[in-house]
């Protein structure tokens, strides 16, 4: 009679267990939009640019001087396309903020992209603290981020650059901690 | 512990743990994502209609509705049903709307109409990302 109670313990177990694998994924994976039926797909982020030469990308800085991603050749450039009125691209600031901290000794420079009036742009990065450049603009930026393979405009959009100007990540999407750790680890030399 | 793996993990794998995150891929244009469907007059308002693909909201605070020509007339405000809450992260409580929306602009008798309307929204996709503010002008017939 042994057995069969264990049997039914480990059935229970493996009941409970299950049903906790079944939540766990619930919670982990994030809702994607249903596409109906008939309605064309368009990649988001054009992966074949990894390992492209970055275009050149012309705008202007919060003091209206126009900047060039190639000053940044030289330097890991993590290039991040964000606006006031866009939540999920709120909530990285703080992560790009300790990533520009942490490495830029090593050679990482964040720059951020305002899609966005540089009034607000302004007055944001004063009260966050950023502690990187940023540019802002507003059709002219849905054409950089064109450029660099973003043709649906939205946002978050982040591109890693190299040194050399090759184009080496893009992501559309938030950023957490996590995958930014990973993109240091991959890409960056170890600090020194 | 065989059996727990045994169960647990095709469980995960079935609902998508074992799977890539994902990137985004098979977003629509923005205008396929809210689909704008016009102006339509009705006796005491203007009607404005949304149809948002499943997946993506409008936010109610971006919505905005101003005459275009003539730019000086001065439009009522406009009746938005009640929208689903949201506690933002960043923006607080807001609400937003999935699915269909129907604005109204409210028309007194004799009230001077606007041949053309600028019509502002904004929304996201539930996925995590946003797509930029949108201006339609549209004419009023």
């Amino acid at each position: 009679m042994a057995l069969p109670k264990q049997a039914l313990v480990a059935a229970l177990i493996a009941f409970v267990a299950g049903g906790g694998g079944f939540l766990l994924a619930r919670h982990l994976q994030p809702a994607e939009p249903v596409i109906p039926e008939g309605v064309p797909r368009v990649p988001s982020a054009d992966t074949r640019l990894e390992g492209q030469p970055a275009p050149e990308v012309v705008l202007n800085d919060l003091d209206g001087k126009p900047r060039s991603l190639a000053e940044w050749r030289g330097r890991w450039l993590l290039v991040n396309f964000w606006a006031t009125w866009c939540s999920p691209c709120m909530e990285e600031i703080p992560l790009l903020i300790a990533v520009q901290k942490q490495h830029q000794a090593a050679g990482l420079s964040v720059l951020g992209i305002a899609m966005d009036d540089p009034e607000a742009v302004t007055k944001t990065v004063q009260e966050l603290g950023f502690n990187y450049p940023t540019l802002a603009g507003d059709e002219v930026v849905l054409g950089a981020m064109e450029k660099l393979g973003n043709t649906l405009g939205a946002i978050p959009y982040t591109v890693l650059i190299s040194p050399e100007g090759l184009i080496r990540y893009v992501e559309m999407g938030g950023l957490d901690a996590g995958k930014l750790d990973m993109l240091v680890h991959r890409f960056l030399p170890p600090a020194p | 512990m065989s059996l727990l793996l045994g169960v647990a993990l095709p469980t995960l794998a079935a609902d998508g743990f074992l799977k890539a995150k994902p990137k985004g891929d098979g977003l629509l244009p923005v205008d396929q994502a809210f689909q704008f469907e016009g102006v339509s007059r009705e006796p005491k308002a203007l009607v404005l209609r949304w149809s948002m693909a499943p997946g993506y909201y409008l936010y109610r605070h971006q919505l905005k509705v101003s005459a275009d020509s003539p730019a000086t007339l001065k439009l009522p405000a406009l009746e938005l049903p009640q929208g689903e809450a949201k506690d933002d992260p960043e923006f607080g409580p807001v609400q937003t709307y999935h699915g269909t929306l129907t604005a109204k602009l409210p028309i007194a008798a004799g009230q001077a109409l606007p041949k053309t309307l600028r019509v502002r929204y904004q929304g996201c996709a539930d996925i995590g990302v946003c797509y930029p503010p949108q201006t339609k002008l549209v004419a009023v017939r």
